[in-house]
Order: structure tokens, then C-alpha cells, then sequence
């Protein structure tokens, strides 16, 4: 999975953003549903992007995710490089 | 093309998406309708009005805001601002103490019908402070309402003020009451499966 699939959609724009987040919060902003969220974490916790840490709150499961130092390099690579394409595109 | 992010501005949305319940203009509705009411009422009654305000906001924050928007941690500049907040609305409520209670006792500070138009700045103060840590921009306007309202008792007597404290009471409660519908109208509570 690459950073740049459906950039509307990615959760990595919200999670830089801010230190951790839970599934609501990231469906909110992505407009993912909730299976296509899980999806989506699923593979960016296997490349190591995301990190999940599950919780209880008012004894109901909750998740909170974050990105990793990997995730976060990775994204601001992936933003320099989007930068850079605009930038030598001609006016 | 892929568009482009602005992600100053989406961590500016996510922050300001958590002030669009009401539930701050109905804490502060709650808080000059308190000052309106005590003269009319027994204090135990204007007092637990202002405990449902906060009431209110902790169980609006809990019930309402987080099942809709979810649970976020925000990054350290954040974290800072508020602690910032926290410590700048600190000194002000000792400073204002310490002003007040000097005035009180007549010492070193005779301020006279001046403590009142003090303790009106400090507030306006406090929420100025608040409005600009926590970027706020409604808060702007709250405070000088809230602080004017405590001005116009101090300069213009308690008939006044409580004139005062209840058009700024039911305006606060009218803008809370409709940013809480709009937010309810716009944010359902998503399937979880």
C-alpha cells in the first residue's frame, strides 16, 4: 500500500496532524466507512506506519492509533515529493 | 491531479470542529444567567444552575461531541498552548484575588469603586487569553460581553447589570442552543461494525 492511494481518503493526513486518534475521529475525517478504515490500518500497521493501541473507555473497546516515527518520516517524504512535482510544474 | 494539503489548516478544522457543539455558549449562558438570578433568588439556586452549566458541558463533551467526532490526542504545540492557558489564567484569578482582597482589608491598594471595573478588565482578560490560546475566535466576542456585563453592574449599579447579565445570558444560550442543533443536524453517530 502506498501513501498516495485516494489522498482524499488516506488516514496518514489526520494522524499527522495530531499525536493519536480512534476509528470515529478517523472516519469522521476521512469519510471511510468503518471496514474500509480497518482495511486501511490493517495494512499501514503492517508496513509499520500506524500503531494501534486498543483500551477500554467506560468499559467499551476503543482504539487509538498514531503514527510511528517510520509513519511520519515516510509521510513527509511522500509530502516533499508532492511538493516538488507541483513546484516544477510550469505556471 | 492529486490535490494538494493544507495541513496547518486541516489541524486548524479538527481543533475547531470541537467548538462547534454550542456547548461552550451554553456553559457561559449558564454563567451570566447565575449572575442575573442571585439577587431574585436564594444563592443555592443560582449556584446549582451554574453546576448544570458545567454539568452540562462535561456530559454534552461526553455524550454529544465525542460518540459523533471521536477521541483525538493533539500534538505537543497544542498541549503547550494549553498549559500556557492554564498558567496565564492562573496568575490572572491571583493577581484579581490579591487586588480584591487587599482592597478589602484597605491595604497598601485603595481602589474603591475601582475594584469592580478591575475585576471586569481581569475577566475580559481571562477570556481574551482563552479565546486567542485555544483560537477560539467566538470567544473574542463572548468575553467582551461577559466582561461588559460585569463593567455595567460595577459602573451603573446592579439593576443594570442584571439587564445586562440576562440579554448576554439569553444570547449566549440562543447561539448555543443553535450551533447544538446545526452540529446534531450535521454529525451523526457512525455504524461501528
Amino acid at each position: 500500500m502506498s501513501l498516495n492511494d485516494d489522498p482524499g481518503s488516506t488516514p496518514m493526513h489526520p494522524l499527522y496532524v495530531v499525536d493519536s486518534a480512534d476509528y470515529t475521529f478517523l472516519m469522521h475525517h476521512t469519510g471511510l466507512t468503518w471496514g474500509n478504515l480497518a482495511t486501511h490500518l490493517g495494512k499501514l500497521e503492517e508496513a509499520g506506519y500506524v500503531a494501534i493501541e486498543k483500551q477500554f473507555v467506560d468499559r467499551k473497546p476503543n482504539s487509538m492509533v498514531r503514527l510511528t516515527a517510520v509513519g511520519r518520516a515516510a509521510f513527509q517524504t511522500y509530502k516533499t515529493q508532492l511538493q516538488g512535482v507541483f513546484n516544477d510544474l510550469p505556471d | 491531479m492529486a490535490p494538494t494539503v493544507d495541513l496547518e489548516r486541516v489541524e486548524q478544522q479538527v481543533w475547531t470542529a470541537y467548538f462547534a457543539d454550542g456547548l461552550w455558549e451554553i456553559f457561559l449562558a449558564t454563567l451570566m444567567l447565575t449572575s442575573f438570578l442571585r439577587p431574585y433568588t436564594d444563592s443555592l439556586w443560582a449556584y446549582l444552575l451554574m453546576a448544570g452549566g458545567i454539568l452540562a458541558m462535561i456530559l454534552g463533551k461526553k455524550h454529544i461531541t465525542e460518540p459523533r467526532l471521536g477521541r483525538v490526542k493533539f500534538g505537543p504545540s497544542r498541549e503547550a498552548r494549553r498549559s500556557r492557558l492554564m498558567a496565564i489564567i492562573l496568575i490572572l484569578v491571583i493577581v484579581t484575588a490579591v487586588l480584591l482582597a487587599l482592597a478589602q482589608l484597605g491595604v497598601g491598594v485603595r481602589m474603591g469603586n475601582w475594584a469592580g471595573i478591575v475585576l471586569a478588565g481581569m475577566v475580559t482578560a481571562v477570556f481574551l487569553f482563552t479565546a486567542y490560546l485555544l483560537n477560539f475566535r467566538r470567544m473574542y466576542g463572548y468575553a467582551w460581553v461577559i466582561g461588559g456585563a460585569i463593567f455595567i453592574t460595577e459602573v451603573w449599579g446592579e439593576a443594570a447589570g442584571m439587564w445586562a447579565n440576562l440579554i448576554g445570558g439569553l444570547l449566549l444560550l440562543a447561539t448555543g442552543l443553535f450551533l447544538l442543533a446545526q452540529f446534531l443536524r450535521r454529525h451523526n453517530v457512525p455504524e461501528m461494525n
